[in-house]
């Protein structure tokens, strides 16, 4: 196969057949398992079946490999060694035929690359689910990331996800409704391959922002489209390769510390939010700058559902059992009525104590993500997250989850040391209680 | 032919092309006057009204190749992306001229015997990608000939058929098309195993003495080799 995604029912087929033959292959180690009594090399294996997936997924670009990177920033749901291949969603997909790319920018900008900049780089930096980004030098000697969106993205989305919901609801609790589960993804991915949107959020969220140590790239209209975005070049290093060069406690604080703020900016006014907080979207100047990059999955939530979202919060941090049930059921996390000792009981004690775990760094004035004993606990809990297989919660937890499981696990990851105190302040504004966080 | 007579030869092309759109035929009067070139200018140029038209698909080519100096690295390029690069950009010079291909693409290349300019210009073209570049395997050079030029040239104006019905979105099934055959034009010419398989031939018979077991085999064998080794230095 080459660039081009193809029919619904190849794309169909590929999907299907990975899930059938890494599902047999899971099957087969079980029964190997039982009968020999012994455990294999699990690393190995769940490695092996990741690169299988991450392989046929990487073919299809698009809707599945997006599910791919979802997959692997919900650490803790899948095996270590299976988020770690699945992350190279994050960054490494194939690069699309450097001709291609000519004739895509010929069609969406009027005129070749060459002849619309000074420089342009035919081999693309980054390559991920929906699009390519090349380096190029406009005339006056600017510096720009072209972004280039893979052919037909936009049109495989529908038949990627009815696919995956046809396999999805294999898992499922029969008779559970996922459909609006399904249409929330569908939207976002679709805005997502909006370019035009995306150069527009770039400008709001420069303006926005502009009075933190963030570095958002500006984008350029005059060499955008619906499918090509062209933006100022942010010089800097991912979080992989920040960790590499072995940084300072004082670096690794420095930088959590503006990824936490930028996370708490974000919620005030009931603006947009970046919902995409995977470390491929994020960079660490040399300048010490946070640069954010990637405002193609931007969510503005619901005002009714993002006031209850928050006050998840305060309701933790005072441990009242009756204030966590009730708000758990207007989210759609326990069903209405629910009393202690029925079937949702067991569901209340893991949402009340996964929810515990994710206020605990607003108890103290100074938190350490690099605690292992709380990088632990987290990927427990996410691992224990399918408690059933039912769909639960407001279909808006999908992002809001995202972002906040995002955030964290970046912070894990950089073992920062968070100051916590302006963060509270934010959330006492906006959640209009005064009395939050003071004992 | 220096680039001003090209350019010239081009522009004179078009604008019979767009005359020709607009009232059915053209004259060397009415050309005179779209391009201000009086008709001896004209007629030192091309010895026809026809052949002014014709020129239209082989100047495809030559505006191409003079494009694609423009590419920094477009050496960089492997032979399925200067294949399709070739391709999705005559579509893209061809669009602009969209309703005169479908009048006259059938005749003046298509059904054309022997061979149209067109198809002799695009075979040089694929020649020269083939013949230029370095990761093609030793063994394609058994396929690499003339009639192979000839054949990819005519697959490829079947490809432009092809585009001209294709009423896919974007055209779609065109682009998918050309991604698939230019990418197994590359697997067949880069493919090593044929080159992998003369070397494990070669050590067998020389060094590891299959050649002595088969002594009137093993020394012809020995001798194209050795005569190999002596050519390729």
């Amino acid at each position: 196969m080459g660039d081009f995604p193809s029919s619904k029912l190849e794309r169909g087929t590929i999907i299907a057949k990975t899930s059938i033959k890494v599902g047999k292959n899971y099957a087969q180690r079980y029964l190997r398992n039982k009968i020999s009594g012994k455990k294999g090399d699990d690393g190995k294996f769940h490695s092996d079946n990741a690169k299988e997936v991450f392989k046929e997924f990487t073919k299809l670009r698009g809707t599945a490999l997006k599910l791919a990177q979802g997959m692997s920033m919900d650490q803790g749901f899948l095996p270590e060694e299976f988020a770690e291949v699945m992350s190279q969603a994050q960054y490494s997909v194939p690069p699309i035929n450097k001709a291609l790319v000519r004739s895509i920018i010929k069609k969406e900008l009027g005129s070749y690359p060459e002849q619309l900049f000074a420089k342009f780089d035919t081999e693309a930096f980054a390559a991920a689910s929906i699009g390519q980004v090349h380096r190029a030098e406009l005339k006056d000697g600017q510096k720009v990331a072209i972004k280039i969106q893979y052919p037909n993205v936009r049109e495989t989305i529908s038949s990627d996800l009815a696919v995956g919901k046809t396999i999805a609801k294999r898992f499922i609790k029969k008779g559970s409704d996922i459909d609006p589960y399904f249409d929330e993804i569908k939207n976002t991915l679709l805005l997502e391959t909006d370019y035009k949107f995306e150069g527009e959020q770039i400008g709001l969220f420069s303006e926005r922002f502009s009075n933190l140590d963030i570095e958002i790239p500006e984008w350029i209209e005059e060499f955008s489209s619906e499918k090509v975005l062209c933006m100022t070049f942010l010089e800097g290093r991912h979080l992989g390769e920040f960790v590499k060069e072995n940084p300072t406690q004082e670096d690794r604080n420095h930088f959590g510390q503006l990824l936490w703020e930028f996370f708490h900016e974000q919620i005030k006014g009931n603006d947009y939010i970046h919902a995409d907080t995977h470390p491929g979207n994020f960079l660490f100047t040399k300048d010490r700058k946070l640069g954010v990059i990637d405002f193609g999955c931007v969510k503005k939530f619901p005002k009714e559902f993002f006031a209850d979202y928050l006050q998840l919060l305060p309701t933790h941090i005072r441990e009242n059992d009756e204030e966590i049930r009730t708000l758990f059921e207007k989210l759609g996390v326990l069903k209405a009525d629910s009393k202690e000792g029925d079937v949702e009981q067991e569901f209340f004690e893991f949402a009340k104590n996964y929810g515990m775990l994710f206020s605990k760094p607003y108890k103290e004035d100074i938190f350490d993500f690099g605690d292992p004993e709380y990088n632990k606990m987290i990927r427990h809990f996410t691992k224990e997250a399918p408690l059933s297989n039912e769909p639960r919660g407001n279909k808006h937890f999908i992002y809001t989850t995202r972002v906040h499981l995002g955030l964290y696990n970046i912070l894990i990851q950089l073992k920062a040391q968070i100051d916590t105190s302006n963060s509270k302040v934010a959330l006492r504004e906006v959640l209009n209680d005064e009395s939050l966080f003071i004992n | 032919m220096n680039a001003d007579r090209i350019n010239e030869k081009i522009e004179l092309c078009e604008a019979a092309i767009d005359l020709t759109l607009a009232n059915q035929k053209f004259t060397i009067t009415q050309l005179s006057e779209a391009t201000g070139k009086s008709a001896s200018e004209i007629y030192a140029l091309f010895p026809n009204k026809k052949a002014i038209l014709r020129y239209y698909y082989p100047s495809l080519v030559i505006r191409y190749s003079a494009m694609i100096k423009e590419i920094e690295d477009f050496e960089t390029f492997t032979i399925s992306e200067k294949m399709s690069n070739f391709i999705y950009t005559i579509f893209d010079m061809m669009d602009e001229r969209r309703e005169f291909v479908e009048d006259t693409f059938d005749h003046l290349v298509f059904r054309k015997n022997p061979i149209s300019a067109f198809q002799k210009e695009v075979a040089q073209l694929f020649k020269h990608f083939l013949t230029s570049d370095g990761n093609v395997a030793v063994s394609a050079g058994f396929i690499m000939k003339d009639y192979f030029y000839e054949f990819l040239a005519k697959e490829y104006t079947h490809i432009v058929k092809f585009w001209l019905n294709d009423s896919s979105e974007g055209n779609e099934r065109t682009f998918a098309l050309t991604d698939k055959l230019t990418g197994f034009v590359q697997e067949l010419v880069y493919n090593k195993v044929v080159d992998k398989g003369f070397d494990l031939a070669k050590y067998l018979i020389i060094h590891a003495g299959l050649g002595k077991k088969i002594p009137l085999f093993g020394n012809c064998i020995t001798d194209f080799f050795k005569k190999e080794d002596s050519v390729n230095g």
